[in-house]
């Protein structure tokens, strides 16, 4: 076993977690970027009027917070279960955490988008329902890993969790085909060409884009921090 | 009793006319009760509100995670 001393330890958290995370701020930059073309250069609708412009918002955080993380969550997690490597236990759990903001924007942008589009910010209608009880999944993920002391047992549990967490998904996406709700059918993640003009169309992929480099840049920056909060308290043990 | 007819029948054309007279000119004094629909609603406060709570949500989430960075950095 290696010996590492505090202010060793403390020159490689600094070399790991530099103050200013440049990935971070380009992708910051990309989804200012993709906000601008959206506000300013892509055309209202001319049914629901400049409120559907929050589809570039809420659609790429839905495609992140619910397809995207909760992928790695089940992928890192069925991993972890498998071959108990920790990196991939990290993972799963930064994945869930910066998923869990994606969520919540989700909503919030969702409930604005329904009060000025069906008149009500909530209804108990299939889409938002499902949607709330993943948030509700992935929530008790975080709960579930800040109670359990044993590192073994928490990344154990957590994977299981994560795992179901992904069950939910396609039963989430289909609601809008099983169900009669308000919640309106996909515009791009679906058979066929997507129901947008070219400009949206444009603009929609774009943000997307953005959106997908800015959640890997927290995802990325969330797994810095966890791996020298782990050698940390590996050295604190020691 | 033909030119008794042919007076009703005058009077009855001229009070017709006279009445269409004054309901045109009313017509063009009041403002219409309905304002014709020019385009798709307002809805650009809802649009703001959208993009400034999104706004905020992922601005407290990276301030959390600089404020653990920065932690972990001064941590001895």
């Amino acid at each position: 076993m290696t010996t590492v001393s505090m202010p060793e330890s403390r020159t490689a958290a600094r070399r790991t977690m530099p103050a200013v995370d440049w990935v971070l701020a380009l992708a910051l930059l990309a989804v200012g970027g993709a906000v601008v073309r959206a506000l300013l250069y892509t055309p209202a609708d001319a049914m629901l009027g400049a409120v559907q412009r929050i589809l570039y918002i809420h659609v790429p955080s839905a495609i992140q917070g619910m397809y995207v993380a909760c992928t790695i969550m089940a992928v890192c997690g069925g991993l972890y279960l498998w071959i108990k490597d920790e990196r991939l236990d990290r993972i799963a759990e930064s994945a869930a955490e910066v998923g869990f903001v994606f969520l919540t924007v989700v909503l919030a942008t969702g409930s604005i988008w329904g009060k000025s589009s069906w008149g009500t910010a909530w209804a108990w209608e299939p889409r938002l329902t499902s949607a709330l009880f993943l948030w509700f999944v992935v929530l008790s993920y975080l709960i579930l890993r800040d109670a359990l002391e044993n590192r073994e047992a928490r990344a154990r549990l957590s994977a299981v969790l994560g795992v179901l967490a992904l069950l939910l998904v396609p039963f989430i996406h289909m609601t809008v085909y099983l169900f009669r709700g308000l919640h309106p059918e996909p515009l791009a993640l679906k058979p066929g060409k997507p129901d947008m003009s070219p400009e949206m169309l444009s603009t929609f992929l774009i943000a997307n884009v953005a959106f997908m480099f800015f959640f890997f840049a927290l995802v990325r920056v969330r797994y810095q921090w966890a791996t020298v909060r782990d050698a940390r308290a590996a050295l604190e043990l020691a | 009793m033909s030119i008794a007819r042919q007076d009703n029948t005058a009077r009855q054309d001229n009070t017709v006319r006279q009445d269409s007279t004054a309901r045109q000119e009313s017509t063009a004094q009041v403002p219409a009760p309905v304002a014709p629909r020019t385009g798709p609603p307002d809805t650009s406060y809802y649009m703001k509100l959208g993009y400034i709570v999104a706004g905020v949500i992922f601005f407290a989430y990276i301030a959390l995670l600089m404020r653990r960075v920065a932690t972990v950095r001064k941590a001895p």
